[in-house]
């Protein structure tokens, strides 16, 4: 609430509260002034103090408003003590008024809102009554009943203002002892709702309530008693006594509604402190239960949650120990909180009833507890994800080393036996042309093919070192040239897609080659493979046989496919293989381009 | 003039093996015993072919060539074993210096010269 509306409500309070006290004062017919001001002021300083704490306060402001009006109720009601008629008679109109709005503001305690039906009910009788048993009678008696609980003006008592007809016998006779006798019943359904409200709440809300539900309890009870003893016509004394109890009982409750307040907020404080200190301690989620259960002070408190959209094992709901679990859905006495996140995960609580009328409290404890499963979520996903990336990183320079193993080898055993072979067999003719060197040109030209062996030889294990058509044409040159050499035939519907960084274009084409490779190996009864390049959230690149398929669950991703998905994943990119018996394979893979 | 001298050639690369038979063929005096492609084989055909001359390729894959030759020393004390390769010599294992062959050459040094040079050297 804005500070200067603050202060005026303070300020305007104040007055009203010494206007109250100075009424009896100044008036003819009071006849115990100070004891009627001290009632007066004390009860209205409560009220309209409570009110604007309660009003002040994030959460509790619209129980705030109804404690503040109820206090004006009753500031008007303190007007009877004035001895002129008009002052008088709204007085007493509005003390019927201040003992509904009492009734409103203990039903709608916490929230400013009655929930539950019993109390709508109540209301609703409430009501009913005053627009049907007491207002219609205003124009028609020349007292107002006598004794009321807040009027000391004994005999004296101004006459009603609003008197224009005599007044008939029915209200005597009829309308008072009935609207009297649904009082009552008012009064104790009331005490009897708000016992039962306090018996069906956990500690964690009784705690807040039981000031409340106690002084209010007392409050009814002791004006009930006082609406049957005037009622049954019983010494005057006691009924005044009944009447200056009741009095007090205003003051006692809205003294509970404050003491109700600060022990919430005390309790809020104590429990977000710990759950939020809590929360990053939690190992699982079972852990985060067991914290939220603690902080509500409620065992039975239940935790369930939902993992992304998109997660390999997602099952829809599970609960606490990871189990896969029905939609949580509110039961008796309970009530279930689903909270969404912005990653499309949803973490739902489900805890006592009661609760609900703190929704800010309930949205600030499953925030929390939502970031403590964000957290424990993004721990195992950083961990699983190094732990790829230590493994792919291994494999990738295991890979490397094969890879200079295997060049090293192709040498030794093509290339370099072919020239040892031919130095000796250049030694052997050099002998032989030394004894005769007649058959000179035929002997030379004999090493002709060895020579056209050994070029083609090294050439082919040049490209596959890196192709140079990769190095000088780019990747879908590369690629359509790859498709004419693969055994199994091969076209290539590639976009423009122009140059890109080497790592990408040699990440993509090897990995090509090794799905042609794979495509001729194992894609039975393929009648030929399409590789398709295209730039779609980077560059995407696909390769799709006819064969036979196979299915993925049964792990057939042997170290080619890995070997694919880690040079995708080395740039940035993903790699995924689409398989069915019988449907042919699809190989698909993306690469970031801006890096 | 003694007998000829019979030559073993055992190597893993069969188009080499061709090589050394061409240049046993052409270095007089000498016959081409066999050639065997491992060293298993090696050892056998030693055994059958009782032969005077040696020449084990160093890199072979199950038994090395170090290995065949102290296998064939054993059993043929009077053999001459020479341990031929495609590395550089400074690139073979230091066990191929040690294992009491005559020599270690690399195999484009190869040549009826050497095959004559190397017998006359160390005929035993």
């Amino acid at each position: 609430m804005n500070r200067r509306v603050m202060i005026g409500l303070v300020a305007g309070s104040a007055v009203l509260t010494m206007v109250a006290a100075v009424i009896p004062f100044v008036s003819d017919v009071a006849t115990q002034p100070s004891a009627s001001a001290a009632v007066a002021s004390v009860t209205l300083a409560t009220l309209l103090g409570v009110g604007l704490y309660a009003w002040a306060r994030v959460g509790t402001e619209r129980f705030g408003k109804v404690l503040f009006l109820t206090g004006l109720c009753w500031f008007m009601a303190t007007l009877s003590n004035a001895d002129g008629e008009f002052l008088y008679s709204v007085g007493r109109i509005f003390g019927w008024l201040f003992e509904l709005a009492l009734v409103y503001a203990l039903l709608a305690y916490p929230t400013g809102r009655i929930e539950d039906r019993a109390g709508k009910a109540i209301a609703v009788v409430a009501v009913a009554l005053i627009c049907v048993g007491f207002l219609p009678t205003v124009p028609f008696v020349d007292q107002y009943p006598l004794p009321a609980p807040f009027v000391h003006c004994g005999q004296e008592c101004p006459r009603n203002f609003f008197s224009v007809a005599s007044e008939p016998d029915l209200i005597e006779q009829a309308v008072k002892p009935l609207r009297d006798a649904v009082t009552l019943a008012i009064y104790l359904a009331v005490a009897l709702v708000l016992a039962a409200r306090l018996r069906g709440v956990g500690p964690n809300l009784r705690r807040t309530q039981a000031p409340v539900m106690g002084a209010a309890i007392l409050r009814f009870l002791v004006a009930g008693a006082y609406v049957a003893l005037r009622r049954a016509g019983a010494d005057e004394d006691l009924v005044d006594t009944a009447a200056f109890v009741g009095m007090l009982t205003i003051s006692i409750t809205a003294g509970g509604f404050l003491v109700g307040l600060l022990q919430w907020r005390i309790y809020v404080g104590r429990s977000l402190l710990r759950l939020t200190t809590g929360v990053n301690e939690a190992a699982d989620t079972e852990d985060l239960r067991s914290l939220a259960a603690d902080c509500l002070d409620d065992p039975s408190v239940d935790l369930f949650y939902t993992d992304p959209p998109g997660t390999p094992e997602a099952v829809g709901w599970r609960d606490s120990s990871g189990r896969p679990s029905d939609e949580p859905e509110p039961s008796e006495g309970k009530l279930v909180t689903i909270k969404a996140q912005p990653d499309g995960s949803r973490l739902a609580v489900s805890c006592e009833e009661g609760l609900g009328s703190y929704p800010r409290f309930l949205d600030a404890v499953c925030s929390t507890l939502a970031a403590g499963l964000e957290r424990q979520r993004l721990d195992h996903a950083l961990t699983a994800l190094l732990r790829d990336v230590a493994a792919s990183r291994k494999r990738l320079a295991s890979a490397g080393d094969n890879a200079r193993r295997k060049i090293e080898r192709d040498l030794h055993d093509g290339a370099q036996q072919r020239l040892v072979a031919l130095r000796v067999k250049l030694e052997l003719a050099r002998d032989a042309l030394e004894q005769d060197p007649a058959p000179a040109p035929e002997v030379v030209a004999a090493l002709g093919p060895e020579v056209d062996e050994i070029i083609d030889e090294v050439r082919a294990l040049a490209h596959g070192i890196y192709p140079p058509l990769l190095a000088s044409s780019g990747l879908a040159e590369a690629l359509r040239s790859a498709a004419l050499r693969s055994p199994l035939a091969a076209s290539v519907e590639a976009e423009e897609i122009g140059r890109l960084p080497s790592e990408t274009e040699s990440a993509v084409y090897f990995c090509v080659l090794e799905a042609l490779q794979n495509a001729t190996k194992h894609a039975e009864g393929a009648s030929g493979v399409v590789v398709r390049l295209w730039r779609e959230d980077g560059i995407r690149v696909e390769v799709r046989d006819d064969g036979a398929g196979f299915d993925p669950a049964a792990g057939h991703a042997g170290s080619g496919i890995t070997g694919m998905r880690d040079r995708l994943e080395a740039q940035g990119g993903w790699l995924r293989v689409d398989s069915r018996q019988g449907e042919g394979t699809r190989v698909i893979g993306c690469v970031p381009e801006a890096r | 003039m003694a007998t000829s001298v019979k030559v073993l050639a055992v190597d893993d690369h069969l188009r080499f093996l061709d090589v050394i038979h061409a240049v046993v063929d052409a270095a007089p005096g000498f016959t081409w015993a066999g050639g065997a492609t491992c060293g298993t084989q090696a050892l056998d055909e030693a055994d059958l072919k009782d032969p005077d001359l040696v020449l084990i390729d160093v890199n072979m894959p199950e038994m090395d060539g170090v290995e065949v030759a102290r296998r064939l020393l054993d059993r043929h004390p009077e053999a001459l074993v020479a341990l031929i390769s495609a590395h550089h010599p400074d690139e073979l294992p230091r066990a191929a210096g040690e294992s009491g062959v005559e020599a270690v050459l690399p195999k484009e040094s190869l040549s009826p010269t050497w095959l004559r040079d190397f017998w006359a050297e160390n005929r035993r």
